[in-house]
Order: C-alpha cells, then structure tokens, then sequence
C-alpha cells in the first residue's frame, strides 16, 4: 500500500511542471504559511484569512505569537529587538512617505504626534512606519 | 518617568506585533503608572495577553479595547464576578451559522446576513431545516464511524468504516443500490407516503421491514436511514439518530466560541475563576417547579410551606414554570393572573431573607397571556407583572424557551407538553415503554428541544436557532405535565419536574456543586 501510494508520487512529481506539485503534507504546508503570515502581517491576521482557519491553527498561531514575542524581547539590551522589521538591510534611515487613507493620529518614539490625513506626506523612521506600509495605510514615496 | 514608562509599553506592544494609538497609551500609563515597579511588568504582559484574546481586526490598538481588557483585569480581582448568574432570553441567542468549506461555525453579523424577523420570509423557512441539517451532518461525518479510514492505515475488520450517500446519489442511479446510508429528514410529501429528504433531493422510502433504533421518530426528524434502493424506491432496513456527541467534544472542534449567550464572548466553561466559585459554593441549589397554579388556594399553601421550608437556607434561584393559572379564565384571564401575582408578592414579602438572597425566573407556560401558541414565546406582557417585580426586584420574567448561565454550567428551560406531542406525532412508537429514554435520547440527537412538523409545534421560522441545543447544555428542563423524569445522556442531564399542581406538589431541586437532582415532594 505505502509502494503503492510512493510509485503514484514519484509519477506526479515527473508529471509536474515546476511550483504545481500540490503540497503532499497538507497541514504541514498550512502551518509554514501561517508562520510566514505571522512575519507579513504581524500579529493579528486579516477576518477574511482568520476565518479559513481552524481553531486548532489559530491557537498554534498564537502561541507562535507569543513564542516569537518573548523571544524577542529577550535580546537586544533591555528593550528588546524587533526581527519581523527591516526584513532587508535598509538603505536610509528616514523615509518619505505619502498617506493612503484617513488614520488618525500617530504617535512617533520620540513622542511627537502627527495626524495621518489621507495624501498627507511625511519624512518619518523607517522603523517606524515599517508595519504601517506593509498593512496599507502609508505608501513609501520613490523619487 | 511616565516616559520611560510608555517607551517600555509601547515597547511591549511592538514586540507582540500591535502598535498603540497615541490616546490608548496615554491612557494604559495612567493606569500603570500607580502599580509597583516590580508588578508593573506582570500587569503589562497580563494585559496584553487579555487583548490578544480578543477578537481584533487590526494590529492599532483603540482606547476602547485597552479600557475592556483593564476591565477584565479588574473583575479577576473581584470575589463576586458579574458574570455567575445570567439568563438569556430566546430572542436573544447568539446566531452563527456553519460553514461547510471552512468547517467553522461563523457569527451571521460577520457573514452580513440581516437580523431576524419575527415573521420572516419564504427564504427563513428554507433556512431553518437546511441549518437543522448543516449542523447534523456535520457531527455526524465526525463520528468515528464515518471518517473515512486513515491513509495507510492497516484495514481493521472490527471498525467497518461507512459513507453517507446524499440522496442525488440514489436518484441518478438506475441499477439496484445496496448497503445505503443515508442522513435525510423525514417527511410525507403526499399523504400516507413516507419520504426522507436532504438538501440535493427526495425520494420514497418503504418502511414496512424497518428496524426502529432508540428514540421517538417523529415527522421532520432528522435520521440515518440504512437499506437498499431499486425503482425510485428506497426500502428501509434500519432507522437511528444521528450520533450524538458531548459538549466538550463540540468545544474542542469549535473552541472557546460563546454558543449559548450572555456577556461574555468566550465560553464560560473555560474561566477558572467561574468555576472556582462554582466549587467553593456547595449550598447552590435550584428549585424547578412546573404548573404552579396560583389561582389554586391548595396550591398557594403548599407555596407557602415551600418558601418557610426555604427560608432558612434559601437557594440560588426558584425557577417557576407555568401555566400559572389552573385553567383559562376567558375574559378574566389576565385579572385572575393580576391577582394571582399580587398574593404570591405579598406572601413571599414575609420572607424578606428569601427576597434579598434568591433569584425568582418566571417562564410562561402554553396557556399564559401572550400571543398564539408560536415558539419561542415572549415574557408574561408587562402590563400584568408591573406590580410583582416592583415588589419583588429579583423577579425576572423571561421567554420560553430560555437559557440560564450559573458559573460554568449552561441550563436550558423549556416549557412544553413535548413528550405527549412526540408521542403522538411518531411514526413507530417504541414497544418497550420507557418514554423518558427515548425522548431525551431525540432532543440530544436532533439537537432541538422542538423536533415536530411545523404544523403540529409553530416555530417563528426566523427564531428557530434559539430552540437549538448545540453544543449541548450541562442541563435540560423540560417542564411537561407528565410524570417527572431525570436522565443523563452525553453529559447532558435532562429532567422533567413534573407538574407541581397535578402530581402531590413534586419538584426537583439541581445541585450544580455535585450536579445532583433530587426529587422532592411538600407532604399532604
């Protein structure tokens, strides 16, 4: 039964083009994509990719959560270092960027508070609008 | 300080992946900052913790949500949560619906699907058995005799594996099908013909060599029918339930999603603080009586014996059912109920220990004032309780059926005379006489307190989930006016303290400490 069901892999591996093999271990594959989204999309997942899980996913996401935030907090010197940010060495420091929607106030590290009005521009830390651009709400400004 | 505070906080919030509004962190400084410098942490992580419990649709944390997670926070500490004691009416229910691609249940505001009326539309009828079915069908392909076997798995010939056959299958054969399972409900489409129907089709069932399995099969019951198929006839075999499956079962699959109602958003079943008190609180109990007849002067002293019996170790909560008038007094109804009301506040004003400690529940009978006999039913009309819950703030008038939350335990209150209803309305009633069984063992597989044709039992077709009991209560009342029953199946306690008025002043009384039912009985 097992040679069986190997001889029909190995003939759909040959069959394949590459990148449309189906994942053969299924929830495996789901649980490396939920670890990649914990990295894309931070901590809390969009309702539309929340409600495609199930509850035993979400609660390993969770704990991945927590794992990866205890984790972090652990290194750097006190204050902990966050790995999810700069992805890619970055080339600047500050960067411009130009406002996509209506969000409010923001408040930066150095406690400065600047109101993010839509199509407003601003010249911030890369650090720190990092998360922002990547949920949509900021654009980065190419020159 | 308050700034090397917030950095901190902030810090905190970054490392878990949410980032902070500036007014909510203005907000948790000032709620820290008062606390030790070596709890501050603690307190930090704790509240974090509670906000990712939440159900957040972003990673910006608003005011709101830091101000509800503090809260939280601050009724840990309590002794006395809020949250022991609940009763959520039917009209009230939390709704969610299954859904079969992402093998979840889904609350209907986040699906978009409207709010319920009370007279809904063709499409709420639809509705109503096509969810009865959804959520059968997919317990019932959980059992362990339907999951299809383990890949590589050595074939065990103990463990015969089936499959469910929806009825199309069978209507698109046209050679002789043998060893069919199916689950479908049953109806007479023509009268005199039995039909079993699911949601891709119908087809006529021949159960004259049926086997019935335990239980009360009545019309549009949902059931497993085993047998064989020639000729746009499906011949019968064997007839059982659904498979039933404990509420706990149900949770782990579902997780700590609130199905039954109230404040909280998670189950109560998973607060250890709730079940702490539940523990620690071994006196509470609950007093069901059925048919208290307050029109009856036999009856009002017995009450009167009751309430003095009480009086030095009062209960939790007296749960009353109706009718509360012994017969229906025409155009005197409402006055003779009026009435009735008055003297039980002024009897139960001589024992103002009971009033300040206890819980009174009042749950309308079929006969009680209100509109026509249409599940679920409304509370006794305002207009005819004013004067008792003036008199008696602990009174609560609520909805038949009704849910009620004690620490960790669900309980669900139904006033009907169901088992006669189900009786009478069987296709085969079972030989062996043993009613109470075969009842409970209905209700817990169809998952509905209300298993009948419409027309037999009206249900508003928009309100039917409020009579849905899945996942399964801790315990069910079924107030009926037969002879009182308890039994416990799947964990799942149903009892039915029989009629107070009728049979020698019978009632029950529910430990929830020890989960004990105990007959009791005022002497005559």
């Amino acid at each position: 039964m097992f040679a069986e069901k190997a001889l029909e892999l190995i003939r759909e591996l040959k069959r394949s083009v590459d990148g449309t093999m189906p994942p053969y271990n299924i929830p495996y594959n789901r649980l490396e994509n939920i670890k990649k989204m914990r990295w894309e999309f931070g901590s809390v997942l969009p309702a539309d990719i929340k409600y495609n899980l199930c509850e035993q996913e979400i609660q390993w996401f969770n704990k991945y959560n927590k794992l990866l935030a205890n984790y972090m907090r652990s290194i750097g010197d006190g204050g902990g270092l966050d790995l999810t940010q700069d992805i890619k060495p970055p080339k600047t420091l500050f960067i411009e960027v130009r406002c996509l929607v209506d969000h409010g106030e923001f408040e930066t590290q150095d406690g400065n508070i600047l109101v993010l009005k839509k199509n407003s521009q601003h010249f911030l830390l890369r650090s720190e609008c990092e998360h922002l651009i990547r949920q949509g709400i900021l654009e980065h400004c190419v020159h | 300080m308050a700034a090397k505070l917030r950095n901190i906080i902030t810090s905190a919030f970054k490392m878990h992946g949410l980032t902070l509004r500036s007014e909510s962190s203005k907000y948790l400084v000032d709620v820290l900052l008062p606390i030790d410098e070596g709890d501050r942490e603690g307190w930090l992580d704790h509240v974090i913790e509670i906000i990712q419990k939440q159900p957040l649709s972003s990673s910006m944390i608003d005011k709101s949500v830091c101000e509800a997670a503090i809260h939280e926070c601050n009724q840990e500490q309590n002794e006395e949560g809020e949250n022991v004691f609940c009763i959520i009416d039917a009209f009230n229910v939390p709704r969610f619906t299954y859904h079969p691609d992402r093998k979840k249940f889904i609350p209907n505001s986040s699906l978009g699907i409207k709010a319920p009326m009370l007279h809904g539309d063709a499409e709420d009828k639809a509705t109503l058995f096509r969810e009865r079915y959804t959520v059968l069908h997919q317990r019932t392909l959980r059992h362990d005799l339907f999951t299809p076997p383990v890949l590589g798995a050595a074939p065990d010939e103990k463990n015969t594996k089936f499959q469910l056959k929806p009825i199309e299958y069978l209507l698109g054969s046209t050679s002789k099908l043998g060893d069919i399972i199916v689950l479908g409900m049953l109806t007479q489409m023509k009268e005199g013909k039995w039909y079993i129907e699911d949601p891709t089709g119908f087809v006529q069932i021949d159960i004259s060599n049926a086997n019935f399995h335990k239980g009360l099969f009545t019309e549009n019951s949902f059931v497993l029918a085993e047998g064989w198929y020639e000729d746009d006839l499906f011949h019968i075999n064997a007839f059982g339930f659904p498979p039933t499956e404990t509420a706990k079962s149900s949770r782990s699959y579902f997780g700590n999603m609130n199905f039954f109602g109230g404040p909280t958003t998670t189950s109560v079943k998973a607060s250890s603080k709730l079940k702490q008190i539940e523990e620690d609180n071994q006196d509470a109990m609950f007093v069901i009586l059925s048919d208290v007849w307050l029109d009856n002067v036999k009856v009002m002293e017995k009450l009167k014996e009751l309430f003095a019996g009480y009086s030095e170790f009062p209960p939790t909560c007296f749960i009353f059912c109706g009718n509360f008038t012994s017969a229906p007094h025409g155009t005197g109804h409402i006055k003779t109920l009026k009435e009735s009301f008055h003297n039980l506040a002024e009897m139960l004003s001589e024992y103002p220990h009971l009033l300040e400690v206890c819980k009174f529940v009042f749950v309308p009978g079929p006969q009680d004032p209100g509109p026509a006999t249409i599940l679920p039913r409304p509370p006794i009309p305002n207009c005819i309780t004013e004067e008792i819950r003036r008199k008696i703030p602990s009174a609560i008038f609520t909805t038949n059926p009704c849910r009620l939350q004690y620490c960790t335990q669900e309980i669900v209150i139904f006033r009907e005379d169901i088992v006669t209803k189900m009786c009478r309305n069987c296709v085969k009633f079972p030989s062996d006489g043993d009613v109470p069984t075969h009842f409970a063992k209905s209700i817990i597989s169809q998952g509905h307190l209300c298993p009948l044709p419409l027309h037999v039992s009206p249900i508003y077709w928009a309100y039917d989930r409020s009579l849905r009991i899945y996942p399964l209560p801790d315990v069910l009342v079924c107030a009926d006016k037969c002879d009182p029953f308890t039994t416990t199946q799947v964990d799942c306690t149903v009892m039915n303290p029989g009629s107070f008025s009728r049979t020698n002043y019978g009632f029950k009384v529910y430990y929830p400490a020890s989960r004990e039912v105990q007959d009791s009985q005022i002497q005559t």
